[in-house]
């Protein structure tokens, strides 16, 4: 089976994401502002592997802090008039399950395109973001009308 | 009935018993766990009459969880609801004999079919 291009995997990965969007978070469908090959800002957000036997990459979700909040609190059905505070280690764990159902519809949107993969474990991270010199990455902005992330694919190009 | 939720994630946990009310489950008695460990000794301690559980967790995973589970001989009645939804890792779910399986997102909807036959 052949590599799927980078591309191909961020055009499935917006489709997730919108379908994230629109079924968990009670948005409209958003639209792709920009894509790019880097995150030139602080972000906080979670990354998600999928593993195969003979690739691998890693699948983000990245927002600022603000936006972060935002979709948590969506996904968590906390309404705008919900004056309950997201502790830091809920709003990480919000993130970091986001995370998993997007990679989670990802991987039934390419099964048979791309060779079997395992999801892993969600990590959260805050600051700057950046490929590795052996992996390249794709980003797409996504924005809906209560908030903007970024959605990004990191792969590993070793041995390639 | 008691149901037993078994996930890593304290927000994938507050969904699903958000969805379980809006299903109409809402009677029902839910406890939870965050590790497969702490589940095989609820299990152990207080069977319940139904078990939810995430798939890919830290230290034990939901399959290895089912197949402990079978393997001392509980006949506690399990389905998973998890990211994961390919073909293989469903049949491994069969295999193992888990009841159903649920696609993450969860929606009411999604638990209300997978569960009407078994919580009524």
């Amino acid at each position: 089976m052949e590599q799927l291009p980078l591309t191909e995997w961020l055009g499935a990965l917006v489709t997730a994401a919108n379908e994230l969007a629109t079924g968990s978070l009670g948005f409209e469908e958003g639209s792709v502002v920009a894509t790019e090959s880097s995150l030139s800002t602080s972000v906080s957000g979670s990354l998600i592997a999928l593993v195969g036997h003979q690739s691998s990459v890693e699948v983000g979700l990245c927002a600022s802090k603000e936006d972060c909040a935002k979709l948590a609190r969506a996904f968590l059905g906390m309404g705008p008039d919900d004056e309950e505070e997201l502790s830091g280690p809920d709003l990480d764990d919000a993130l970091g399950e986001m995370t998993n159902v997007l990679a989670g519809v990802l991987k039934q949107q390419l099964d048979g395109r791309v060779p079997p993969m395992q999801l892993g474990l969600p990590i959260v991270l805050h600051g700057l973001l950046g490929a590795s010199s052996n992996a390249e990455m794709v980003v797409a902005r996504i924005h809906w009308q209560e908030a903007e992330a970024h959605f990004l694919i990191i792969r590993n190009t070793m041995g390639e | 009935m008691k149901i037993l939720l078994v996930d890593d994630s304290k927000a994938s946990r507050m969904i699903v018993k958000r969805s379980l009310r809006q299903a109409g489950f809402g009677d029902h008695t839910v406890e939870e766990v965050s590790t497969g460990a702490d589940a095989l000794k609820t299990i152990s301690d207080s069977p319940p009459g139904l078990v939810l559980c995430d798939w890919n967790m830290p230290e034990m995973s939901g399959i290895q969880l089912l197949e402990q589970l079978n393997a001392d001989g509980h006949k506690v009645k399990l389905g998973f609801v998890t990211s994961e939804g390919t073909d293989d890792v469903k049949q491994r779910a069969r295999d193992a004999g888990a009841l159903f399986f649920v696609s993450k997102p969860v929606t009411a909807d999604k638990l209300e079919s997978a569960l009407v036959g078994i919580l009524g």
